[in-house]
């Protein structure tokens, strides 16, 4: 018997030797860049992710009015729930077989697409006339979607983590105004809790909302130039200003400022908190308010008690205030899309859609001449935050190699949960970063 | 070819031997296997060869893999500390399933019985969590877990006792993989009950009758004539649940991604955050194979410690 | 419990284990309906609601959000219907092929018996999460993404071990 269990092991493996090569040869079609003078019918796909209503509706108008006008047209949209999304993604660009448009944050992910040549290059159709493409869009989103000097998408949506409060619970525990120093920031902290109001609504299941307070600290301590350092290879995670980051996060959690069993909630729980009037602050991205209002009873969320102020400055610090860590959303196309593909891209980053989107609360423009459809006035502060910061850097999950960003997540989330000293963390980071970045 | 084969040797057979009876019983085995053998070997067996091939490189997953790296993903996971407390996980949900669920779902598969009224209003109501989707089903103890009693149901019963303080369930890394225990249990004890019930209904009722009238109680009923009829059975449900537990995913990660820190990892969520999320399909592929052959190792085990394995074949 | 009445004493004791089943079979019940309870509750309500009260009844009730699945334009109708066609071609396909396999190795004697279950027996611990990837491969190199029939051969394909196992135990259960 132990015989036959060896025996069917060995079929595997001899099947093993044999079969191996055949997944190095794919079988994609190759690409079909048939120039397309006669009005040749034209397929193509799109993937996005937004499942609301009114957003979903918005992106069906647009393909609809775009094939409207170009009847050779077809627009397979698929949409699907962010981590489904993901998840499929992770499949598809493995078997080599991109959709042809499809959301995208840009950094470090899309990077590993365009190493592997699964995206197509759109420099020159942003280059073409003069670049008038290309001057639509303010540089710094644009960037984003930019790797080694080439681009393969262009951003709809750009914005900057920052906190929002609930400004009746600030009054509640006798709060004049937010707060503009780190020390300020654990002032107010202890203010909330004497008051009995939980300070900080947080996630840290999802990991990826803690990291922010880690992320936010290295930028406003270390400034670009340890970034720079840490991502050239001139430098590591484990320099002074990651581990001072660990250690100024460490100040905050020894208050307990967060609400009863953070360490197993999700980004849902912090939003419903906070939309529900249940916790005082929220460092989060532009997506917030939205979110507050969506896990809300009345689907208000904050309304009118909602404040927005940036990440305090910490005392010492080589950052400048002005910094941002943020981030958004975009398209990029796949490497097989039709030339039909970009011009609806263009078409959806006109100043009017963009305007569109920014009026059901989409996006936070990127396309000049379309913040002024931002009603929401914070979402303007976001918005000129953003577009201000000298130094904007990117969420470090999306700017970093997917491995690198999800050691930076993980290992935050041991410092939240005290298994992890600053020192720990700020290594198991550079560990991983050290095989990544190369 | 597979097809050819069959098909020379059956004919074959009819022309010289005149189906004979050994003749025709080749025949019966060869057809009846074949469509299974088929779809066993395009989608199992060739898949895991491909796994096989791809643990032995440092590979992103696009493109070829080229970069030929040996043992090494092998040398990394044994080394690993989150993958040995993975394991460790895993071995404890299966010693709260083998100790807990199973006798659990024994005893109520006794309880209903064969003759109880309502009986199929019971097995009903018990079969219902495991047909329920597992992403939902996380969705619904997600919600239940919530550590605000105005929110989490479990928290809001439990705060109407007095002097008791709501938990934080999920979020306490010592509490996590007992709650998720409780989960999978809900889950997964009616499919077993019902392997038990399934059990039960092919013991003839000559036999219990028979020691009954020879003056057997109940417990005596249960001990020396039910449960060791019972006993392939049991043994397929123990196996199930074993390589069930050691494999668990989906809730997992839906409930807590393996988290707070590593506390409720399994080898199938170390395995997605490794291999998937970060983008090493070599390394995740090692591990499948690791996960492979520790259940294999079970298999193994188990077949020796178990005397008649009778429904594992003579694995 | 004092008992003083005999004749009532030994009613209760020739009753009370079904009562007993009946309490603890109940209370198993109640467990199992919370979430369900809760779930139908959850589809009744919004997303706020069910976020911030996730327990307690539905009031006002939102039909609505069943109107919508339900409306003509809804994509849930062709979801329905793959889901309807695979369910049917995964089932009837597992039935057959398991069945005929089960009754072989339950019955029938050959070389490479024990060889051949091992395989099947393999398959069992083979996580489909990894297997994803590569069983993609397979489908693209047949020609079988974007098509139903990949879906129900790959879901046949994995259910196959599990389900010979089960059905061999029935096949031998039965007196030949």
């Amino acid at each position: 018997m132990r015989k036959s269990i060896l025996l069917s092991l060995l079929v595997v493996l001899s099947l093993a030797v044999a079969c191996a090569p055949t997944p190095a040869a794919p079988t994609a079609a190759p690409p079909t860049e048939a120039p397309t003078k006669a009005p040749e019918k034209v397929k193509f796909t799109w993937w996005h992710i937004q499942t609301a209503e009114t957003e979903k509706a918005l992106w069906q108008r647009l393909a609809d009015e775009y094939m409207a006008a170009h009847p050779n047209v077809t627009i397979e949209i698929t949409v699907m729930e962010n981590e489904a999304f993901k998840a499929k993604m992770t499949t598809v660009m493995q078997s080599g077989n991109p959709p042809d448009l499809f959301q995208s944050w840009g950094g470090g992910v899309m990077n590993e697409y365009a190493k592997a040549g699964l995206l197509k290059d759109i420099t020159s159709y942003l280059d073409a006339d003069g670049g008038a493409w290309r001057a639509t869009f303010s540089p710094g989103a644009l960037g984003v979607y930019s790797f080694e000097g080439k681009n393969y998408g262009v951003p709809r949506d750009m914005g900057m983590v920052g906190f929002w409060y609930n400004k009746d619970l600030f009054a509640q525990a006798g709060i004049q105004e937010p707060p503009k120093t780190w020390t300020e920031l654990l002032d107010v902290v202890k203010k909330l809790k004497a008051a009995g109001i939980t300070p900080i609504a947080l996630g840290e299941g999802d990991k990826w909302p803690g990291a922010f307070w880690w992320e936010y600290l290295a930028v406003r301590i270390g400034g670009k130039a340890a970034f720079d350092a840490a991502y050239s290879r001139k430098g590591s995670f484990t320099d002074a200003p990651f581990v001072e980051a660990g250690k100024k996060l460490q100040e905050l959690i020894a208050l307990e400022p967060f609400q009863e069993g953070f360490l197993g909630a999700t980004w849902g729980d912090e939003a419903t908190l906070m939309g529900n009037g249940k916790a005082a602050m929220d460092l989060m991205g532009q997506w917030a308010p939205g979110a507050f209002a969506d896990n809300s009873v009345d689907k208000k969320g904050l309304g009118d008690k909602a404040g927005w102020f940036p990440f305090p400055v910490v005392e010492g610090g080589a950052g400048d205030p002005a910094d941002a860590l943020g981030g958004g959303n975009g398209f990029v196309v796949g490497k097989n899309a039709p030339p039909e593909t970009v011009d609806f891209l263009k078409y959806i980053s006109s100043v009017d859609s963009q305007r569109e989107q920014a009026k059901i609360g989409l996006s936070v423009p990127v396309v000049k001449g379309a913040e002024d459809a931002l009603t929401d006035p914070l979402l303007k502060l976001v918005q000129q935050g953003a577009a201000a910061a000298k130094y904007f850097q990117l969420y470090y999950d999306q700017a970093l190699p997917p491995a690198v960003g999800s050691a930076v997540n993980d290992a935050v989330q041991g410092l939240f949960a005290g298994t992890l000293t600053p020192e720990q963390a700020a290594q198991a980071i550079e560990d991983v970063a050290a095989q990544e970045l190369k | 070819m597979k097809t050819a084969s069959a098909r020379e040797e059956a004919l074959r057979l009819r022309q010289e031997t005149r189906l004979s009876r050994r003749a025709q019983d080749k025949l019966t085995v060869a057809l009846f296997l074949f469509p299974s053998l088929v779809l066993f070997f395009i989608f199992l067996t060739y898949p895991i060869a491909q796994s096989v091939y791809y643990s032995f490189f440092n590979w992103k997953g696009f493109g070829p893999a080229v970069d030929f790296i040996g043992l090494d993903n092998y040398k990394r996971i044994l080394t690993d500390r989150i993958f040995m407390k993975a394991v460790g996980n895993g071995l404890l949900i299966v010693g709260l399933s083998l100790t807990i669920q199973l006798p659990m779902s024994l005893a109520l598969a006794l309880m209903v019985g064969r003759d109880l009224p309502g009986r199929a209003f019971f097995r009903t109501i018990f079969f219902m969590p495991y047909v329920l989707s597992e992403v939902i089903t996380g969705i619904m103890w997600l919600s239940l877990y919530n550590p605000d009693p105005e929110r989490g149901f479990i928290n809001a019963v439990l705060t109407l006792i007095p002097g008791v303080q709501p938990q934080p369930w999920l979020g306490d890394p010592d509490m996590v993989l007992v709650c998720l225990f409780v989960v999978l249990t809900w889950k997964y004890f009616g499919f077993h009950m019902l392997l038990y019930m399934a059990g039960l209904q092919n013991i003839p009722q000559e036999i219990e009758e028979a020691a009954r009238i020879d003056g057997a109680n109940r417990r005596q009923l249960i001990t020396y004539v039910t449960l060791p009829l019972l006993g392939d059975t049991i043994r397929t449900s123990v196996y199930l649940s074993v390589l069930g537990s050691l494999q668990q995913f989906a809730l997992v990660w839906i409930m807590t991604k393996g988290g707070p820190v590593n506390a409720s990892e399994m080898m199938a969520t170390y395995m997605y955050r490794f291999g998937f999320v970060r983008f090493w399909l070599g390394y995740g592929s090692a591990v499948a194979i690791v996960m492979l052959l520790i259940s294999l190792a079970f298999s193994l085990t188990y077949q020796r410690l178990v005397r008649q394995p009778e429904y594992l074949g003579s694995v | 419990m004092a008992m003083t009445h005999p004749q009532r004493s030994s009613t209760w004791r020739k009753n009370w284990p079904r009562f007993f089943q009946y309490l603890v079979l109940s209370l198993f019940v109640l467990i199992i309906l919370v979430p369900i309870v809760m779930l139908v509750f959850g589809g009744l309500k919004t997303r706020g609601e069910f976020m911030t009260r996730p327990y307690t009844p539905p009031i006002p009730p939102h039909w609505e959000n069943y109107a919508k699945i339900l409306s003509r334009e809804s994509s849930f109708w062709i979801m329905l219907r793959n889901s309807f066609v695979v369910m049917l071609a995964t089932t009837s396909g597992v039935v057959l092929v398991c069945s005929l396999a089960a009754f072989v190795f339950a019955r029938m004697e050959f070389r490479g018996k024990s060889l051949a279950f091992n395989l099947f027996t393999l398959g069992l611990m083979f996580p489909i999460n990894i297997a994803i990837l590569p069983v993609y491969l397979v489908l693209r190199q047949m020609g079988l993404t974007n098509n139903l029939w990949g879906v129900i051969l790959v879901q046949v394909a994995f259910q196959l071990s599990g389900n010979i196992m089960i059905l061999r135990g029935f096949f031998m259960a039965i007196p030949s």
